[in-house]
């Protein structure tokens, strides 16, 4: 009996010493963290929004990103299950039922080294994540350091807008990933003295701040690639509006890609698209 | 209100008709106070204009008052006056002191119609905004399905329309969450932001279509005045004075669900205002339908100019979703005016 039992013990403490296996993901930014330190093999479950990167697609889903199905996540014996602070609530019975929580946010670029650290260290590749996470800091600092000198110009990044009409925009405001991607980029939010993280602004409110580059993630229906018809739609609504230096000097940018709104190892990517949109002439 | 006939409540609804000195006062001020909004709001906004510079067409000034300003001035006026017109219809119709222009269903289904747009991503149809297009189409479908459910053996009555109606709202909001629950991040957001509704610069043309619409509705409702007053009576005194109750109660529900439509699939739903302007002016100007018709939608659309401004001017840059304004303006103005006129209203 005692033997079994001493058996029993052993047999556990070799598995806990065991790094953690089968990894679960509730969000499309902390999917991108794992395949980015190279845990992909031992993702077992993501969310529907999570595109990225093309493997993440062949994935086993648990659910969207606002209502991941517990049920789902259980069936698959996750070692450790990787929530957002916007999802954690649903999954609050986790640790009651023995499995591992880790409970992440994502607001901020800081959010995302803060995140790149925790993932590795539970997933145990702490070697990765410092190496991760000191590439990410080193390539948006050169970015940074190309624009610094540079004439800050006014950025509006629109995030929705009823589609085909310059109604219902709705802009990235003061606080929020975006705006500080945008300062990144040698920019300044033209509604960056907003008080809600994503305002409505109105026609007014853009032809009176006048911004030199507008950058219209607006109204795209799917997050994926646009067809060049659909860009040139949106130039053609932004062209009436003539009395903008964004629309003299050529600078509506149509955006569709999802990093926008996905804090994660792709704010590389963002930051150097927003830097050539912002100042086209640094050869970025 | 129940259906009541007897002599007291008859000799107390020919004592509230209004005499036409208090008649023309009740407009006059009304009108008047419609002009001076219309007169200040285009002058007040996020960011100064000048107005001479905007005049004499100096960018951006001009493009400000004209393209961005005046045109949404304009619709709130318009959407303010059909909207509180429409509440003093239904509420006269259904007989119920709470009934707004969204009661039957109406705008749930405009909102149907957005959020099909918005998922779809259906930019334009008929050479319209594709979320209008889809709004109007779905505003008018909930008409047809709440009148094809509530009517038995060719009529309609107060009662069968109200529960039609609500299911049919019902059955369109839980669609709503349905598509929103699919829909990616960007898209929800933008959902529920239309949900919220909120005035927004037009293209005058699209401004004088709604304009003629709106006008024709209106003064065919105005003619009707005389027939509600005798149909609030009851609807067998009103009969028995020759009004013929269904088709003033079909006219009626027509017209102020075309109203709703036009405005909501344009504008998202903005609460409030069918609700409290008709209350207000009940207990201001009495419950004559020929002064009150007139005077709703003179002091809606003013009522919904001076939020609507409000709601551009208070979170600057930011916009307020107007129904927030209509609802924090006008409740404890509304509250006021209920406690100072008392008991019996």
């Amino acid at each position: 009996m005692l033997t079994a039992l001493l058996a029993l013990c052993l047999a556990a403490s070799a598995i806990a010493a065991e790094p953690p296996r089968r990894l679960v993901s509730t969000a499309p930014s902390i999917t991108e963290i794992l395949f980015a330190l190279g845990l992909g093999d031992r993702v077992v479950g993501v969310s529907e929004y999570c595109r990225y990167p093309e493997a993440a697609r062949r994935k086993p889903r648990i659910g969207s990103y606002l209502a991941p199905n517990p049920e789902v996540i259980l069936a698959m014996r996750p070692d450790i299950v990787f929530v957002e602070e916007v999802n954690a609530r649903a999954l609050a019975m986790l640790p009651a039922v023995g499995f591992r929580k880790v409970e992440l946010r994502h607001r901020s670029i800081e959010d995302v080294y803060k995140s790149i650290d925790i993932i590795a260290n539970a997933a145990g590749v702490p070697a990765a994540g410092a190496r991760l996470r000191r590439q990410l800091q080193e390539e948006l600092g050169r970015i940074q350091a190309r624009t610094r000198d540079l004439p800050k110009r006014r950025v509006l990044f629109l995030v929705g807008r009823n589609p085909g009409t310059l109604q219902g925009m709705i802009a990235a405001g003061s606080g929020t990933y975006i705006d500080e991607l945008i300062r990144i980029a040698g920019g300044i939010n033209a509604v960056g003295d907003a008080g809600p993280a994503y305002p409505n602004v109105s026609l007014e409110t853009v032809l009176g701040r006048n911004p030199e580059v507008i950058i219209d993630r607006g109204d795209m229906a799917q997050e994926s690639k646009q067809s060049a018809a659909h860009e040139a739609s949106v130039r053609a609504l932004w062209r009436s509006l003539s009395s903008l230096e964004a629309v003299k000097h050529g600078r509506i940018h149509p955006v569709s890609d999802d990093y926008w709104v996905v804090p994660g190892p792709r704010m590389v990517e963002a930051a150097r698209a927003l830097a050539r949109f912002i100042h086209p002439e640094a050869g970025l | 209100m129940a259906v009541d006939s007897s002599p007291a409540t008859r000799s107390r609804a020919s004592a509230s008709l209004a005499t036409p000195r208090r008649f023309t006062i009740a407009i006059l001020s009304s009108l008047g106070l419609l002009l001076a909004v219309l007169a200040l709001a285009p002058l007040i906004g996020s960011v100064p204009v000048n107005l001479g510079a905007a005049l004499a067409g100096r960018s951006p000034d001009a493009e400000i008052l004209f393209q961005a300003r005046l045109p949404r001035v304009l619709l709130a006026l318009l959407a303010g006056g059909a909207l509180a017109v429409a509440g003093v219809l239904f509420q006269a119709l259904l007989r119920n002191p709470l009934a707004t222009p969204y009661t039957l269903g109406v705008s749930s289904g405009a909102s149907l119609g957005a959020v099909i747009a918005i998922v779809t991503g259906l930019r334009a149809a008929f050479h319209l905004p594709g979320v209008w297009v889809c709004a109007f189409a779905g505003a008018f479908l909930t008409l047809a399905l709440v009148i094809g459910a509530g009517r038995s053996a060719g009529r309609i009555s107060a009662f069968t329309l109200l529960l039609a109606g609500v299911s049919v709202n019902a059955i369109c909001i839980a669609v709503v969450l349905f598509l929103q629950y699919f829909s990616s991040l960007a898209q929800s957001f933008a959902i529920v932001r239309w949900l919220m509704g909120g005035v927004e610069p037009i293209s005058y043309p699209a401004l004088a279509a709604i304009a003629v619409l709106v006008g024709i509705v209106v003064v065919y409702v105005f003619s009707q005045a005389r027939n509600w007053n005798l149909l609030s009576v009851g609807e067998t005194w009103g009969a028995s004075r020759g009004v013929s109750v269904q088709r003033l109660m079909m006219g009626g529900y027509l017209s102020a669900s075309l109203l709703t439509g036009a405005v909501t699939a344009i504008t998202g739903p903005i609460g409030f205002v069918g609700l409290i302007v008709p209350h207000a002016l009940r207990i201001l100007l009495g419950p004559d339908h020929r002064v009150l018709l007139p005077c709703a939608f003179l002091a809606g659309a003013a009522f919904l100019a001076v939020c609507d401004t409000a709601a551009r001017v208070i979170l600057s840059p930011a916009d307020v979703p107007v129904g927030v304004v209509t609802a924090l303006l006008g409740g404890p103005f509304f509250i006021l005016l209920l406690r100072r006129r008392g008991p019996g209203v």
